[in-house]
């Protein structure tokens, strides 16, 4: 039975602009499974940044606006937790207007994160492929604690035969960007980043693994700044990488 | 206004809006973890020395009286002490004859009244009371406060409680089923001997009550 | 010494130079947290023991008003008695006056965060009544003239050497840094204290709504001796405080140990409801409840922010947080620290005081996860910041950015024209833009000169 999976994307800002790779990386493995893809004409921004700011009122059109994009798509797939987070869940603590309440619980029930959509929608697991590198993975909060997506990203990195996949301690600690947070509170941010690339270190991994483009460059800028050899890569970059995508 | 009046207003005022909680399951349908398990004598018993290993309480056992009663005289000596304060019940009634015709000076706390007793009790290395009913799942004794002088229970650096292996219960919920409500509302629970671990979390026992608790579990 | 929430930020920065205070804090955090793991993980039924202790606790401040008049009834009929404080100051002219009453020279206390929250021993001493902490930690930064750094351990922030040289110093002892020796010190000077006092004051961790006790859970064996000797015993408690019945009282003493020091229980669980003394002949004569509210009742008019009324001061989302393993306690700048100090300290303080509060954290979720009566921190986090946002505590221009972000984000082709230029301006750059703070030891990410959408097109226009 082959049933053709129609998949919108919502490429988040972080993705747009600094990360397109990832981005393109998880249209190209997406397609590799099956599902046909549609880009959104006239999307922004989900709003999080401002929300978890405080701007709640600035935000309401924000969101109405991107209700009424997407609302109608079948399955709309991001490769960011905390923009799906953002939607599934505290779209919820708006006054939206109420012609569109429905739309917003339909919404909530369609919208996914990648590695989630790849393994709970569409059943995929092992992609197979190559990756012959150790590498390990860091849990986004947003992804693991408010969309309780942690078994999946490791699922499919164990998927690749060859990989060598070790856990860091404490992988699920915060990596300290939270956003608006790593501005308003630096040197706590940059101490916190710090903390976690030491763990990444020691883990002895080339690569650190992540679902969320933004925990990534706040691993990456540390990383590379302090000449630590470890690599950060989008699971949707490393998916197609060892796809040969 | 006064305080109460204007306190239960604004609690109301502050009510009339209903809770954006998420549903939640009600208490009754969890009843498994508040269940009360069907354990044997000898398994609350081997539960209750287990456990008082493990919070850093010592176990002895007695089959009879007599038995208890020269343990705890070798204890006492041991501790090194020749008198001790004791606690009032059943359990230590019975072994007080023994304790003192072993030579073991033995100072009753309700003998003395006020400032003497407390100050007598703070004094005297060894105490020895009973605890009328103990909870296995925790090794915790269980002290209604009914009368009898609490004082031996924690003043003395040394406790030696009397349990007997009838009064066992599972757990807390046991504990609070069985025991009269009257009862309940004053008591004191004790599980190990006093501790701290409030410099760089090291744990040291004996704060600012006893450093040694020493359980006696009678078995008839 | 004096700390202040809207201090906050300058305390963080302090707080990160200090490694010394940084390591101790971490080391006693991660011991927490490794013990309390471990009785977590042999308890089957952890997760319904949240659930209920959720739900017992959700019931009785959902008809706090019903529950309280119970309680005071119930704890009328056992023979105490029973005062209401309306706030901070009240409450503190409250026990004064039961002091006064009692010719009250000398006051054991044992630890209590409600009374650290009306500032009770400084006002008792200042009207000449001596007032001593009992418990080792409180003793300690009472030596200091510091508050408690954690929740339930309040000198976590001290290291051995730190507590030698304060006996040294304080008490005159000779120094030493083993700490049998240091508790021995403590021990004696407090034990002939304990023997002399004329009242003992201590807090309340759970209030039994339908026998009307008041319940203390201790390690030290300090808070029975503060309750059980002294002639008088006044217990300070938030009106949040309750529990419904004797039937899930075992919920509660199963998580607030567990979750707070990682024990299946506490040494001593004393349950007071009401004098001993004529039965007895020892123990207090008089046991006073003074029930405060200080803000409470306000908070709980919050349909959503009333559930950190729910919190049973484990301190558990202290240790489990990756900012106060960082900073600390006295970063917060106030008695309530950590995530849920980060809730309560705009909810009692004002938004204005509090207005940074709510934004020290990343909202990472850990101290929901670990909070074993569930508490939804991030998300009430969130709810304040807004709160501080339409109070108009936020900075100008960040508000004005935030503006100007929601007309482009309406407006998509605005949008992508302003979001098109750092893009263009990056390609003239060898690294990346700096950021003021952010950029300081590490990269920002680069620009990308087309973006995702651009690229995307492409891609179709090849695979055509
Ligand atoms: S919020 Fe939860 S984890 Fe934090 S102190 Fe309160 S009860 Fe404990």
């Amino acid at each position: 039975m082959t049933v053709i999976m129609r998949v919108a994307l919502f490429v988040p800002c972080l993705s747009e602009h600094l990360y397109p790779k990832a981005a393109l990386d998880m249209v190209k493995v997406l397609r590799h499974v099956g599902a046909e893809i549609e880009y959104v004409e006239g999307q922004t921004c989900c709003g999080q940044p401002a929300f978890n700011s405080g701007y709640r009122k600035d935000i309401i059109p924000v969101a109405e606006r991107f209700i009424e994009l997407f609302s109608d798509k079948d399955a709309i797939v991001a490769p960011s937790g905390s923009c799906v987070a953002m939607v599934r869940k505290f779209y919820f603590d708006l006054d939206i207007r109420p012609a569109l309440v429905e739309a917003r619980k339909r919404l909530a029930g369609r919208i996914y994160e990648f590695t989630e959509y790849l393994v709970d929608v569409m059943g995929r697991d092992a992609l197979g492929g190559s990756f012959p590198h150790t590498v390990t993975y860091h849990d986004s909060c947003h992804l693991n604690r408010e969309l309780g997506i942690n078994v999946q990203p490791r699922t499919l990195i164990r998927g690749i035969p060859d990989i060598d996949f070790v856990e860091m301690g404490m992988p699920d600690l915060c990596c300290g960007f939270g956003g608006t947070f790593s501005y308003k509170f630096p040197e706590l941010s940059i101490a916190m980043v710090a903390r976690k690339c030491r763990l990444i270190e020691a883990s002895g991994a080339e690569y650190c693994i992540g679902a969320d483009s933004s925990c990534l460059m706040n691993i990456e800028g540390y990383l590379r700044k302090h000449g630590m050899k470890a690599k950060t890569l989008h699971i949707a970059e490393l998916l197609a990488e060892s796809l040969g995508l | 206004m006064d305080a109460r009046q204007q306190i239960l207003d604004s609690i109301r005022r502050a009510l009339e809006t209903p809770s954006h909680l998420p549903d939640e399951a009600a208490p009754e349908t969890l009843s498994e973890a508040i269940a009360i398990p069907e354990l044997g004598l000898e398994e609350k018993i081997r539960l209750f020395r287990d456990e008082m290993k493990a919070v850093s309480g010592e176990y002895i056992e007695a089959a009879s009286a007599a038995e208890a009663a020269e343990k705890i005289a070798a204890l006492v000596r041991e501790a090194p002490a020749a008198e001790a304060s004791i606690s009032s019940g059943p359990l230590v009634d019975a072994v007080s004859s023994a304790l003192s015709a072993g030579g073991i000076r033995l100072v009753k706390p309700e003998t003395l009244e006020g400032d003497a007793r407390k100050n007598a009790v703070a004094k005297i290395l060894v105490g020895i009371v009973e605890a009328p009913c103990a909870v296995a799942d925790t090794a915790t004794l269980a002290i209604p406060l009914d009368g009898r002088s609490m004082q031996a229970y924690f003043l003395p650096e040394i406790v030696i409680a009397l349990v007997s292996a009838k009064s066992l219960v599972a757990n807390h919920f046991e504990l609070f089923k069985r025991m009269p409500p009257e009862e309940r509302k004053n008591l004191l629970l004790i599980t190990g001997p006093s501790r701290t671990a409030d410099i760089e979390k090291i744990l040291i026992l004996g704060a600012h009550g006893p450093r040694r608790l020493v359980a006696c579990l009678m078995r008839d | 010494m004096e700390l202040r929430a809207s201090e906050t930020k300058q305390y963080i920065k302090k707080a990160l130079k200090d490694d010394a205070v940084r390591d101790a804090v971490d080391k006693a955090t991660q011991t927490a947290l490794a013990k309390r793991a471990e009785k977590v993980a042999i308890n089957p039924f952890w997760e319904e023991l949240r659930k209920l202790g959720h739900a017992a606790k959700r019931g009785v401040v959902e008809r706090l008003d019903e529950n309280l008049a119970r309680f005071e009834t119930e704890c009328r009929n056992n023979g105490m008695t029973v005062h209401w404080a309306r706030d901070a100051a009240e409450a503190r002219s409250i026990v004064l006056g039961i002091a006064r009453d009692n010719n009250v020279r000398t006051v054991v206390k044992s630890k209590s965060l409600t009374t650290e929250e009306i500032h009770l021993n400084k006002f008792l001493i200042n009207e000449g009544i001596e007032t001593l902490e009992t418990d080792l930690g409180e003793y300690i930064v009472q030596l200091l003239d510091q508050i408690p750094s954690h929740l339930t351990a309040p000198a976590l922030h001290l290291t051995r050497k730190d507590v030698g040289r304060i006996f040294h110093e304080k008490l005159g002892v000779e120094y030493t840094e083993v700490p049998t020796e240091l508790l021995a010190i403590a021990r004696a000077k407090l034990r002939e204290k304990f023997l002399a006092a004329d009242m003992g004051i201590s807090g309340v961790n759970f209030g039994v709504v339908d026998s009307g006790c008041c319940v203390i859970l201790e390690n030290e064996c300090n808070a029975r001796l503060s309750v059980g000797v002294p002639k008088i015993h006044v217990a300070v408690m938030g009106i949040e405080k309750l529990v419904p019945s004797f039937d899930l009282l075992p919920v509660f003493l199963k998580l607030l140990p567990v979750s707070a020091t990682g024990q299946k229980q506490t040494v001593y669980v004393n349950i007071v409801g009401g004098p001993q003394r004529s039965r007895s002949g020892e123990g207090p004569e008089q046991v006073h409840v003074v029930l405060l509210d200080n803000g409470r009742s306000k908070i709980l008019a919050d349909p959503q922010l009333r559930e950190t009324l729910f919190c049973i001061r484990c301190g558990a989302c202290l240790n489990t947080c990756p900012i106060y393993q960082q900073v600390g306690g006295h970063a917060y700048g106030w008695v309530y620290m950590g995530p849920i100090g980060a809730t309560l300290i705009p909810q009692y303080l004002g938004t204005h005081e509090g207005r940074y509060a709510p934004f020290t954290s990343s909202l990472c979720g850990a101290c929901r996860q670990i909070c074993p009566m569930s508490i939804d921190i991030p998300h009430h986090l969130l709810k304040l910041r807004n709160r501080v946002v339409e109070a108009g505590e936020s900075m100008a221009v960040e508000r004005a950015g935030i503006a100007v972000w929601a007309f482009l984000a309406k407006h998509p082709l605005l949008y992508r024209l302003a979001t098109w230029f750092p893009g263009r301006f990056q390609k003239l750059l060898k690294g990346s833009f700096p950021a003021p703070g952010y950029s300081a030891e590490r990269a920002l990410g680069r620009f990308d000169d087309k973006g995702f959408r651009k690229r995307f097109l492409e891609l179709e226009k090849n695979s055509r």
